[in-house]
């Protein structure tokens, strides 16, 4: 997308020679690297060349889905549970795994058996629920990990630890993470944006927080943006009311006037990142209102992704625009759709959930596929951790719910470098442990046992990363006096996963 | 294009530079091979006599220690390196060898590795993430040729004051920082700057110590003054005016990790804004550092503890508070302890005690062991360690500490009767649904009904009504600290899990070797507090002096304010650093002093003007004065003030001004939380009175990089970007700000109100060459709201306060000149 106007490029290029004539004389090479510390524009300039390898992908869109939603009930068909539906739990497995004050003290752990259908999709014939008819149209296309594990129990920890690597507040997220190893060579939109979307499925759910795309100790231009459903796009993006954009550039060039005379006489860089960084803010007021304006869509297109995706801040709506930030360079995208998290009456919060998902997950998919972007995209697309095959409180005839389980739960990406058609890791009978290929039980340990079935969240930040042409022990940053990773000291690249 | 190229060229070098700060080594050669003319063994050799703190430290530290340095579970090969002991050792795995031969290194075994070619025995193993550059390479080697003498680490020794005496001659210093700086200077032949215009002086000053700038008549007297004594005389105001302990708050409220909510995912609404009031307080009484320490750590165990002195230790209770549904008790009590563990940690000793939660400190010395035993003094409280904050005991109540006997007295008469109220009317609701088998919502309405229950309720309202009009007309419940009589024995955690705790061994309260040396270990929280501040710890002066050198000059003197341990950046001027430190101590902890010798000397006079030839960008060798972006707060804080604005009342439940909307019900866990904006006078009180939301932060303060306060930050970060650009463009604070003071400069200056629009804003005298620029856009938009006169009323109608001026076109012209000066980078810069 190339919006800019011709002259402000000109401008920015008669202030760029101007600082270099006057920067220039009588200053070493290295110092000027330094200078450049705060980069202009808060990104990089460029590629920052820390690739390891060659990248498969160029970005990545993550769907992550805040709550936990069912693997018994979308992902992991149980049979077993079915049949032994309302015995106790315990009575078919010792249960060693710790649980949430929310069940701790239920005095029966009754099985719950889904209420829905499984059916195979495809020609790989991937086994997915019947709630889920549309990501079933793209079984062809995703890898869908049924191994995944986590340490965390409850909400805040497991999905910070989802973004972050950590589990602890405060450590960069992933994106951030890629933003200062990879940089960005986009002009006109942050390199890292979040999107926000609230399920029908339970409408008071597990809040989110600024800190999940935040850049904790890496510097504060690699926090994602985050893209508003309501009011500006971007936060105090638009003018003020009365104020044309006539009035605004005159405004601005009057500014850069006075930054320069200024940047004559200290000479401070910063001041040139300040002249930058307007101009670029002024880019982005009309980049962003172009990118945000769907009317350019064909129909087709737009049916796709479902009749939400007119409604702004809906979870299809912001499908299309990750499509639309995918196409505009965007580097990494990340979705947060919430309301997954179905303690009780399961069977009439989760077809909502998934009716608010299902569509847009799969017309994303297709859609960068038709227009050859799936083969340098990876997307992912999952929650915080599993949950119980026990019904927490009581279960009926009609009704069940389930409280959280870290030990085993399925994810599922695509694209690049993804093997397609493909189920990656398997669980018990019972959906409580991950299983290795002959059944026999697998009780990962990140210090001790590393499993190469189990993927821990540790384990898929790494192998995001490769995915991106970074190694993810070698992408450090020093903070308190430690080289901090995303994937701390643990994390493996999942080979079986790629193609 | 060539132009281009060489940005790109810039672009990847930047990364070598902040890698260079960030530590990975294999960065610093390509750096030093872009610029050395130098051959890198005569620059090895000019570094004379091998410091092992300042050379060899950083070196081993960084890419030796994990493998062979203080964890000794990690420990490779048998091998360690951190202490001349271990280093010289026969080596296990190849008898006759020695790591380190001193004096020899061709037979010091380690260094062979380090130059060996081969790479199945290199060190750092050639897949390591760590390399050495030649020029690290030969100084490992200078040094063992040296003697490989070993040196305590800086940071852990106690400071001596030791001023180089020769240079209190020198003309330029003024008071004994100078001596140091001009020491380096002589040392580099590096000439200093010129002091600073003295309007330049005032300005930095004036921020830099009270956080609004200076107003036209301060200038102007302080110009005026042409007697001896005139800096100091304008010092002396500012550390006397109360804005000064606003303005220091800020920094501790971000250490302290103070919030309004409890963070974690249910985000509860909290009142510790008390505590806020007391550390306001305590700054602008300029309360002794030591006596503020002990009360925020052990106010609770003080003899007949003051009212104040009980808030005071909230300090210990701002941590998050996990209010999920099926939080696990002991999980997150183990949370809450070992954050008092890791604040307390950061700020007074600059170490990260949480890297030995799991394990040994990878570098440091600090055992995991010592980390649990630390923790003993912070976990004797009996707290919840779920549910809201607000209930989690030990509570208590607390009117604004800015609030008059009166106001105080009737607020804790308020709280009287609203829980005997309460518990009166719930009792009775209580037997009712027993008794007559009432629903809840029954029960309560026929309990209301209740003559003792309306009588209370009635006499409620009335004092409610009296507090109505009050400054302070609510009271918090404050979390604090109060210590149990039995002591709770603390256990090691296996990996840091709370459920795994060694209870083979309880540990008994201790403070890390390494900073505690042969004295007695203190027994409980008050001791302990008492043994930080006393002459026998010998890290924590200077970490507190070196952050109140980072504020007035954007970096510490220790570039790493929250890391004093061995991966710490070597002090510019380790000197100068330790006789502050005495300085700080002996002075009896007085802070306003430190600030006014800081302020006073040659060095922070300089001009700030930019010296590209010295090839210093970080200004290490402080050969000019300070110039930075100013914090978010003070942003906005200036231009409330700029326009007069800024309602300055001190203290008091925090407020809501301006943020666009939607932002809490979009994350939150029901669509129904609103931020409800405050009205009024509270719209524009200074920026640290803002509410703070951990989930949603101000996003004004996010944006200008404040710390998000969930954790202990002390780290300062000042970034560039275009959103923070946004938020000066079109947050209606600043924009109304604009209107404000446009209007202000029609009524107060009709014949010249470009000159009071610059001079408010930016604290300077107006300048031709900026004159000609702000004329040019008054006339611009003259003309342009002349043709778009419906814009130009649409425009000034920006905010809560009234439009008091009917000349809407010149208003809007004038706002707009407003408007530009306020986004300039003078305006957000201390220079």
């Amino acid at each position: 997308m190339n919006c800019t106007n011709p002259l402000d490029d000109h401008r920015m290029l008669q202030t760029r020679r101007h600082f270099f004539g006057k920067m220039a004389k009588g200053m070493g090479v290295m110092a000027l690297g330094s200078l450049f510390q705060n980069d202009a524009l808060g990104m990089p300039q460029m590629s920052q060349g820390l690739t390891n390898f060659a990248p498969k992908a160029k970005r990545v869109i993550y769907m992550f889905q805040s709550g936990a939603p069912s693997p018994q009930d979308l992902f992991d068909p149980k049979p077993y549970l079915r049949k032994h539906n309302g015995e106790e739990l315990a009575d078919h497995i010792e249960m060693t795994r710790r649980v949430t004050g929310m069940t701790a003290n239920q005095s029966s752990f009754p099985i719950a058996g889904s209420h829905y259908d499984f059916q195979r999709y495809g020609q790989c014939g991937m086994e997915i629920s019947e709630l889920l008819p549309h990501t079933g149209s793209i079984a062809d296309d995703i890898c869908l990990v049924r191994s995944m594990w986590t340490e965390a129990i409850n909400h805040d920890p497991a999905v910070t630890f989802f973004q972050t690597g950590s589990q602890i507040a405060g450590r960069p997220s992933i994106g951030s993470w890629l933003s200062y190893g990879l940089g960005t060579d986009n002009k006109d939109l942050p390199n890292f944006v979040a999107m926000v979307s609230r399920g029908t499925g339970r409408p008071n759910c597990q809040p989110l927080y600024d800190r999940l795309w935040g850049s904790g100790f890496l510097p504060t231009q690699h926090a994602g943006v985050k893209f508003m459903s309501i009011g500006d796009p971007v936060l105090y993006l638009k003018d003020p009311s009365g104020m044309s954009k006539k009035a605004r550039r005159e405004m601005l060039d009057r500014l850069g006037e006075l930054n320069e005379q200024k940047l004559d006489d200290f000479a401070d860089p910063e001041i040139y990142s300040r002249i930058q960084a307007y101009e670029m803010a002024y880019r982005m007021q009309t980049s962003v209102p172009e990118l945000s304006d769907i009317s350019d869509e064909p129909d087709h297109v737009l049916e796709m992704y479902g009749p939400d995706v007119h409604k702004r801040g809906s979870y299809a709506y912001n499908c299309l625009m990750a499509r639309r930030l995918a196409e505009r360079g965007v580097q990494f995208t990340q979705l947060f759709h919430m309301g997954w998290d179905q303690h009780f009456n399961l069977p009439t919060q989760l077809p909502g959930q998934c009716r608010d998902t299902d569509q847009a997950s799969a017309a994303l998919v297709k859609d960068l596929k038709q227009r050859g972007m799936l083969d340098d995209t990876l997307i992912v697309w999952g929650g915080e951790f599993g949950r119980t095959s026990y019904s927490q409180g009581k279960m009926s005839k009609d009704s069940y719910g389930r409280d959280h389980h870290p030990g085993c739960f399925p994810i599922w990406m695509a694209g690049a470098g993804i093997k397609p058609g493909n189920v990656f890791g398997q669980t018990d009978k019972l959906c409580y442990n991950i299983v290795d290929q002959d059944g026999n039980p697998l009780i990962p340990d990140k210090h001790h046992n590393y499993t190469k079935d189990a993927v821990h969240v540790h384990d898929l930040h790494a192998t995001m990363m490769h995915l991106m042409g970074v190694d993810h022990e070698r992408l450090t940053f020093k903070y308190q006096g430690r080289n901090f990773r995303l994937t701390d000291v643990h994390g493996h690249v999942v080979k079986g996963v790629l193609s | 294009m060539d132009l281009w190229k060489s940005l790109i060229v810039l672009g990847s070098l930047s990364l070598c530079a902040c890698q260079d700060r960030g530590g990975e080594v294999a960065q610093e050669s390509q750096v030093d091979s872009a610029v050395a003319e130098l051959g890198i063994e005569q620059k090895v050799a000019a570094l004379g006599k091998i410091s092992f703190n300042e050379h060899v430290r950083p070196i081993l530290s960084d890419t030796c220690f994990h493998c062979h340095g203080p964890d000794e579970h990690e420990r490779k090969a048998g091998y360690a390196i951190h202490t001349f002991d271990l280093a010289t050792r026969e080596l296990e795995e190849s008898p006759g060898k020695f790591g380190i031969v001193p004096g020899k290194p061709e037979e010091s075994h380690a260094l062979q590795l380090v130059f060996s070619e081969d790479d199945s025995e290199l060190m750092p193993p050639a897949d390591s993430i760590h390399k050495l550059s030649e020029k690290q390479k030969l100084i490992l080697k200078e040094w063992v040729a040296q003697g490989a003498e070993y040196e305590e680490h800086w940071a852990f020794t106690k400071p001596r004051r030791q001023v180089p005496k020769e240079q209190l001659k020198n003309p330029w210093v003024v008071n004994p920082i100078d001596t140091f700086v001009a020491e380096k200077h002589q040392q580099l032949q590096v000439k200093s700057s010129s002091p600073a215009a003295p309007e330049k002086w005032m300005r930095r000053v004036t921020l830099g110590l009270t956080g609004v700038q200076p107003t036209m008549a301060e200038l102007e007297a302080y110009l005026a003054d042409e007697t001896q004594g005139a800096k100091e005389r304008v010092v002396d105001r500012l550390l006397e005016s109360p804005r000064y302990g606003e303005h220091m708050a800020v920094n501790w409220m971000e250490a302290a990790r103070y919030a309004d909510t409890d963070g974690y995912q249910n985000d509860h609404e909290r009142e510790n804004w008390p505590w806020r009031d007391y550390v306001i307080k305590a700054f602008n009484e300029n309360k002794p550092f030591d006596q503020f320490t002990i009360e925020q750590m052990a106010g609770d165990m003080l003899e007949n503890p003051s009212h104040e002195q009980l808030i005071a230790t909230a300090f210990n209770r701002n941590h998050r508070q996990n209010g999920e549904g099926g939080a696990l008790e002991e999980e997150f009590l183990v949370e809450n302890i070992l954050d008092r563990v890791e604040t307390v940690g950061q700020i007074y000793f600059a170490m990260t005690m949480s890297c030995a939660r799991c394990h040994d400190h990878k570098y440091d010395p600090l055992s995991q062991k010592e980390v649990f035993s630390f923790a003993g003094y912070f976990n004797n409280i009996g707290e919840n360690g779920i549910g809201q904050g607000l209930k989690s005991q030990p509570i208590m109540h607390s009117a604004s500490l800015f609030a008059s006997e009166e106001e105080a007295k009737v607020i804790a008469e308020i709280e009287k009767l609203n829980n005997q109220h309460i518990k009166k009317r719930e009792s009775l609701a209580a037997k009712l649904r027993k008794e007559k088998k009432l629903s809840r919502g029954d029960s309560n309405k026929q309990a209301s009904q209740d003559p003792e229950v309306k009588k209370l309720h009635a006499d409620l309202q009335k004092w409610r009504k009296k507090a109505n009009g009050y400054t302070y007309p609510s009271g918090a419940r404050v979390m604090v600290m109060r210590e149990k009589e039995e002591v709770t024995p603390s256990y090691l955690l296996e990996r840091g899990q709370y459920d795994s705790p060694d209870k083979s061994e309880a540990l008994p309260r201790t403070v890390p070797a390494i900073l505690l040396g042969d004295g007695d270990a203190p027994q409980d929280r008050l001791e302990l507090a008492q043994w930080m501040m006393s002459e026998e710890n010998p890290i924590t002066a200077r970490v507190l002096v070196n952050r109140i050198w980072e504020q007035h000059f954007g970096r510490g003197i220790c570039h790493t304010p929250e890391d004093f341990g061995s991966q710490a950046h070597f002090p510019t001027h380790p000197k100068l650093l330790d006789w502050l430190a005495v300085e700080f101590r002996e002075s009896g902890w007085d802070v306003k002093a430190i600030h006014k010798l800081i302020v006073l000397s040659a060095t922070y006079g300089q001009s700030s003007r930019f010296r590209p030839e010295l090839e210093d960008p970080n200004n290490e060798l402080l050969a000019r004065g300070p110039r930075q972006r100013v914090s978010g707060y003070v942003i906005r804080d200036q231009a409330l003030h700029a326009a007069g604005l800024l309602h300055e009342k001190l203290g008091g439940r925090s407020v809501k001004p301006y943020q666009p909307h939607g932002l809490w019900n979009n994350v939150s866990n029901s669509p129904n939380v609103f931020y409800r904006e405050s009205s009024g006078n509270d719209l524009y009180r200074r920026s640290l009175y803002t509410f703070w939301k951990r989930a949603v932060n101000p996003p004004r303060q996010l944006l200008f990089d404040a710390a998000g306060r969930e954790i202990c930050t002390v780290t300062q970060k000042r970034t560039n970007t275009p959103l923070p650009a946004l938020v000066l463009m079109n947050d209606p604070t600043f924009v109304e700000a604009a209107r404000v003071l446009a209007q202000r400069a029609m009524i107060e200056s009709p014949e010249d109100p470009l000159a009071l629009i610059y001079e408010a804003a930016v604290g300077y005298q107006l300048r031709e060459s900026v004159r000609g620029v702000l004329d040019k856009t008054y006339n611009y938009y003259q003309d342009y709201y002349g043709e778009n006169q419906a814009e130009a009323d649409e425009l000034v109608k920006v905010g809560a306060s009234p439009v008091v001026e009917d000349d809407k076109k010149s208003l809007a012209a004038l706002m707009m000149v407003a408007h530009v000066v306020m986004n300039t980078d003078e305006m957000v810069t201390s220079e």
